[in-house]
């Protein structure tokens, strides 16, 4: 029996099995305020982008669950077993060592994708789970893009900045600006830079 | 001792009274408009013509006369630069003349604020939908204690989206509330949607829809713009909420007189167990009470302004005002 894990603003995540396989169920679910030909298209079109995205994704080497099977609301993504990186933060759970090496693996994936014209859009703490390996795994790609601009790929990297430590984000940034065959990252931080001039500080993430 | 306030953003020029709290008068005369949008110069002309007609109507009706105000608030900004001079000097006239205190109000503060007072609600997800603006903030906790903007158009506010739509389709008066009559029955047509997070823009959909006029009634269109704009309006307060984690939600402004729109985030707040406060329409309409009331909030919390320092600011930001109450 589907087993409710999670409910955020636009879906309710399901533990379940397919194929043998352990899954989430990411069911993006009837909202009463909206007429229902506004309500099914968004619900559609959400769920296809978010499956386009992360099968862009997997397809560059990022690590993000696999896409199972699409329906008209609702995702089917291999379950990642392991902790929110958020909670880890919050909590001190992982020894400071393992949440740095964390942080550099984030920036790294967060490289990967920005190279491959792939921006995620909610790029915090609480859409990273990590796994008994420590590894580093992205998920809930619902606000992302498939875009090469600089300033969604810059509010990308404020997100996470203002998500965690100025000491753990050094190490994210770090990873980012080194990681291999990504020539981008420089005009990013720079772009960045502008964001914050330009000033609208405020959290706008959900998680 | 009562405090007078004074609001002239655009189209209404008002002034109001309150005294702790409570409101004694709010009286308004707004710029008549049919056809045409607001040119601000002949605004600014008929709100002059009306200064002491509409300023002397409000200390009557409170039954008070200048002796008796401790304060004057005006609005500094965001609105159009003419209109808000008219209220501006209005105000610094009475003030200097009388040796009263001044306060410069933000106008979007002040809609918000007074909904809160009418309700006795403390700590609420703000979703402040006017003319020109159109944000979703709460008060932050930090040390400069101000509205926090979680989401906010990107481009135009959704009452100005309504009211250039209506001039496009013909709707008399071009005006808000004449959209939603003219929706009235209307099948849905797909129109661009665009939210981004808590953020939203509006002119992809008024372009969509006054091109739409070309070949779809206007009740389609109306009606489909009207759910697509507020659609977009009530996903990003939803993910605010979640994100704020607050339990009540205030919808202030000119457009929060949309029946549908509360009607929407009814749906909203039941679902997430909190609770709406919707202002009664002349308070969601600009006027000069919820002025009166912000600079009694600020006379009381301690704040004190030089006369050369009280002008106008067109984009006077709400995140950007100290809240010290
Ligand atoms: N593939 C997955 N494996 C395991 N847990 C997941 C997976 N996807 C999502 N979750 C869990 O569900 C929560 C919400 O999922 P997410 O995709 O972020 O949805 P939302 O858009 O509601 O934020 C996550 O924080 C995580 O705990
Ligand atoms: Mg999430």
């Amino acid at each position: 029996m589907p087993k409710i894990i999670d409910k955020g603003a636009e879906a309710r995540l399901l533990g379940s099995t397919f194929l043998g396989v352990d899954v989430v169920i990411k069911d993006r679910v009837r909202k009463n305020y909206r007429i229902e030909e506004i309500d099914s298209s968004i619900r559609k079109e959400r769920t296809r982008s978010e499956a386009r995205i992360m099968c862009a994704a997997s397809a560059c080497g990022a690590r993000v669950p696999l896409v199972l099977w699409v329906g008209s609301s609702v995702l089917v993504l291999t379950r990642i077993y392991g902790a929110m990186l958020n909670r880890l933060v919050e909590g001190g759970r992982a020894d400071g060592q393992d949440l740095f090496g964390i942080m550099s693996d984030a920036g790294r994936q967060l490289a990967l994708l920005h190279r491959n014209g792939i921006v995620h859009g909610d790029y915090t703490t609480a859409n990273i789970i990590v796994d008994r390996q420590h590894k580093a795994w992205i998920i809930d790609f619902g606000l992302g893009e498939l875009t090469s601009s600089l300033e969604s790929r810059a509010v990308d990297v404020l997100l996470m900045k203002r998500s965690v430590s100025a000491a753990l984000y050094s190490c994210f940034l770090e990873s980012y600006l080194s990681s291999r065959g990504y020539d981008d990252a420089d005009k990013v931080v720079a772009r960045l830079a502008d964001i914050e001039r330009r000033g609208r500080y405020q959290k706008r993430t959900l998680g | 001792m009562a405090v007078l306030g004074i609001e002239s953003t655009a189209h209404t020029f008002g002034a109001g009274i309150c005294e702790k709290g409570r409101i004694l008068a709010n009286r308004k005369i707004m710029y008549p408009i049919w056809d045409k949008g607001l040119i601000p110069a002949k605004v600014a002309e008929f709100h002059a013509a009306n200064t002491y007609k509409v300023i002397r109507g409000a200390l009557t009706e409170a039954g008070l006369g200048v002796a008796d105000i401790s304060g004057i608030g005006y609005t500094k900004g965001p609105g159009l630069g003419p209109c808000l001079s008219v209220g501006m000097v209005a105000a610094k006239t009475i003030a200097v003349k009388n040796d009263i205190p001044l306060f410069p109000v933000n106008h979007a503060v002040g809609h918000i604020e007074v909904t809160k007072q009418a309700f006795h609600v403390k700590d609420p997800l703000v979703l402040y939908v006017s003319g020109g603006n159109s944000q979703i903030v709460a008060l932050s906790d930090e040390r400069f204690r101000h509205y926090m903007v979680y989401g906010e158009t990107l481009d135009v506010g959704i009452g100005n989206m309504l009211d250039s739509f209506a001039r496009a389709a013909g709707i008399l008066p071009a005006w808000g509330s004449e959209v939603a009559r003219a929706a009235l029955g209307g099948s849905y047509i797909k129109m661009p949607y665009t939210v981004k997070g808590m953020d939203f823009t509006f002119t992809g959909l008024l372009t969509f829809a006054t091109r739409a006029l070309e070949n779809n009634s206007v009740r389609d269109v109306a009606y489909s713009m009207q759910e697509t704009a507020f659609s977009m309006l009530c996903e990003a307060t939803e993910r605010a909420l979640l994100l704020s984690k607050k339990k009540d939600i205030v919808v202030c402004g000119g457009v929060a007189q949309s029946d549908r729109l509360k009607q929407m985030l009814g749906s909203i707040s039941r679902e997430n167990r909190a609770n709406l406060f919707a202002a009664t329409n002349d308070l969601n309409a600009d006027n000069g009470a919820m002025i009166a009331l912000v600079a009694e909030k600020m006379q009381d919390s301690g704040q004190s302004y030089a006369v050369d320092d009280c002008g106008i600011s067109q984009r006077y930001r709400l995140d950007s005002v100290k809240i010290t109450w």
